[in-house]
């Protein structure tokens, strides 16, 4: 059993080593000779201004994503946590967006929002908003526009996540908070969000995480543009090494991307383990 | 929902008569008015939210039977006037995507059924033989979840390409089991871990091997997390897109996300029909296989991030 063991750390610790050990040096993505240059890849990345755009980006895509899936799933998984008709065929069927492949995602918005066939384009239009009627190709909105299809995409995650821990609250509690005279929202605030709370911070963690690396919503959207506008730093990381073959800047750039990561992932291992405690 | 069964003392109020015992029983069950009411209501907000939810697919859906001059109707129709196969034609007959289909469906099966085969092994022998190892088993696990793809896309390029086998399947396959082993560990874990040490044992006390033990007793037990395993990998592989296009660069290699990515991102003049008719066809195996699991994959799902 051992072996695989290895294997499995061999899978996953020799790509990273590897990673570390190129953003040191200068190389082509195809080999070659390479030259160690010690952290100079690390001074001209930070150095250019896309990095710090990059930055930001990622940043308002991450927690812009986080936020709108946090909240519209909290919402959802409340509603379908009551009881209605047909809640299981709801429930499963919520699912749908969280499991189409990416591209289906982005071909449906490419779709809706082009401005000769698209539908949301129609009605963006109609409304006479001061929306963009596609906004992919706009400054100001191709970045809410991949925050909501990203969001669209992964809310429904949430959704279970949320649901999974509801129905693991005792209906005693409600029972008793009734019996005290408590309304509905006084039991939310007192109750259910309470007991949500360690099942929010972690799952918020971990799509805080997947939204941070998330590549294929921006790349098949928008591909990094208008102006860079939706640039983040995976975009940067598979433009430098696949686009301009700069493994050394490329791999410097996902070091530093991995160290942000580790930062996100240390709280989350010690929420887990909290958690764990709390539940031995 | 409250069972009664799962409260140590129930308060008579608070006894909830279920819908079988009342069949069992004959007792004609009539819920109040206001309860009826709460439900129609509840009912109209989750259709509601379902509605929204699923609009883009529904409209990729329809849309895929519109003919093309259809798709520019003013204002937007939302069946099509006139219904064609027109555009699955198209794509079968003039495109290599049944290529792609099969490419994609080789490569995330074997992905799929390897990765499972190989982490239940692990699993067990993480749980099972106490060795130093294991929360640092589990703590590696917790790291490749979190690995970005993008980085690990770089080693893997360079390694296939100095070994020769960029642009081929078996690669591609050999690269998702990176992502199928840790999704399979985490999603099989609690249910090897919820199977009593006493089963087992009283096992190897009847004369079974280590191994019998893990084929007769562990296997069975397993079952569901196993399917759900298989087909959560699977879709995941099914829907990957990053790595294909990194490592694949033939066309008739291509998987289905490449295939319909290269339709929208390569050729600016495109049918928007056959380009929905490709999505209807890389939707349909994931949600046809959500069907048959929806309970496992909901429970493994939020096994990972709910263990409480």
């Amino acid at each position: 059993m051992l072996p695989m063991i290895l294997m499995i750390a061999l899978l996953s610790f020799y790509p990273v080593l590897r990673v570390l050990s190129m953003s040191v040096r200068q190389q082509s993505l195809y080999g070659g000779d390479s030259s160690f240059v010690g952290v100079q890849n690390f001074m001209t990345l930070m150095a250019e201004p896309i990095f710090a755009q990059a930055l930001w980006n990622n940043i308002v895509f991450g927690f812009g994503s986080l936020f709108a899936q946090l909240i519209i799933g909290l919402v959802v998984a409340l509603v379908l946590n009551q009881q209605f008709y047909l809640r299981g065929a709801v429930r499963g069927t919520i699912m749908f967006s969280y499991l189409v492949p990416y591209v289906v995602a982005a071909i449906t918005f490419r779709f809706m929002l082009s401005d000769a066939t698209g539908i949301l384009s129609y009605l963006i239009n109609a409304s006479g908003l001061p929306i963009s009627s596609s906004p992919f190709g706009s400054r100001d909105w191709a970045m809410p526009a991949v925050i909501a299809v990203n969001t669209w995409k992964n809310f429904p995650f949430m959704v279970i996540v949320f649901l999974a821990r509801l129905q693991g609250i005792s209906q005693d509690l409600y029972e008793g908070a009734s019996v005290d005279g408590a309304r509905g929202y006084q039991k939310f605030l007192h109750i259910t969000f309470p007991l949500l709370l360690p099942t929010i911070l972690v799952v918020g963690m971990l799509r805080t995480i997947w939204n941070f690396n998330n590549f294929e919503v921006i790349f098949l959207l928008t591909s990094g543009g208008p102006l860079r506008m939706t640039l983040t730093f995976p975009i940067l990381i598979h433009r430098y090494v696949f686009g301009e073959f700069s493994m050394g800047r490329g791999s410097a750039l996902a070091t530093i991307v991995l160290v942000l990561l580790l930062a996100m992932a240390f709280v989350y291992w010690k929420l887990y383990e909290k958690m764990q405690e709390r539940t031995e | 929902m409250m069972s009664y069964r799962d409260e140590q003392h129930v308060s008579p109020a608070a006894i909830v008569v279920t819908k079988k015992w009342a069949k069992q029983h004959g007792v004609r069950v009539t819920a109040s008015r206001k309860v009826v009411q709460r439900k129609l209501l509840f009912t109209v907000f989750a259709i509601g939210i379902l509605v929204v939810a699923l609009f883009p697919l529904i409209w990729m859906f329809f849309s895929s039977f519109k003919p093309n001059p259809e798709m520019y109707s003013r204002p937007p129709r939302f069946l099509p006037e006139v219904w064609t196969l027109f555009h699955y034609q198209e794509l079968f007959w003039f495109t290599s995507f049944l290529q792609y289909f099969w490419n994609t469906l080789a490569t995330a099966a074997t992905a799929s059924v390897v990765g499972v085969v190989v982490s239940l092994c692990g699993v067990y022998s993480v749980t099972r033989f106490q060795f130093i190892g294991a929360k640092f088993f589990t703590f590696l696990m917790l790291f490749i979840y979190m690995l970005p793809p993008i980085l690990l896309a770089i080693p893997f390029f360079q390694i296939w390409f100095s070994l020769g086998m960029l642009d081929s399947l078996i690669a591609l396959m050999l690269t998702y089991l990176t992502i199928t082993l840790p999704f399979a560990v985490w999603i099989l874990r609690p249910y090897i871990d919820s199977i009593p040490r006493e089963m087992e044992d009283a096992g190897r006390v009847d004369g079974c091997s280590q191994f019998q033990a893990f084929v007769k007793i562990i296997i069975p037990q397993t079952l569901p997390g196993i399917s759900a395993a298989l087909i959560f990998t699977f879709v995941v592989v099914w829907n990957e897109y990053l790595y294909a296009q990194i490592l694949i660069r033939s066309e008739m290699l291509r998987t289905v996300s490449l295939g319909i990515a290269s339709l929208i991102l390569e050729t600016s003049v495109y049918s928007w029909g056959l380009v929905n008719a490709a999505g209807v066809v890389a939707t349909i195996p994931v949600l046809v296989l959500f069907v048959f699991i929806q309970k496992g994959m909901v429970a493994g799902l939020s096994a990972g991030a709910v263990k409480g």
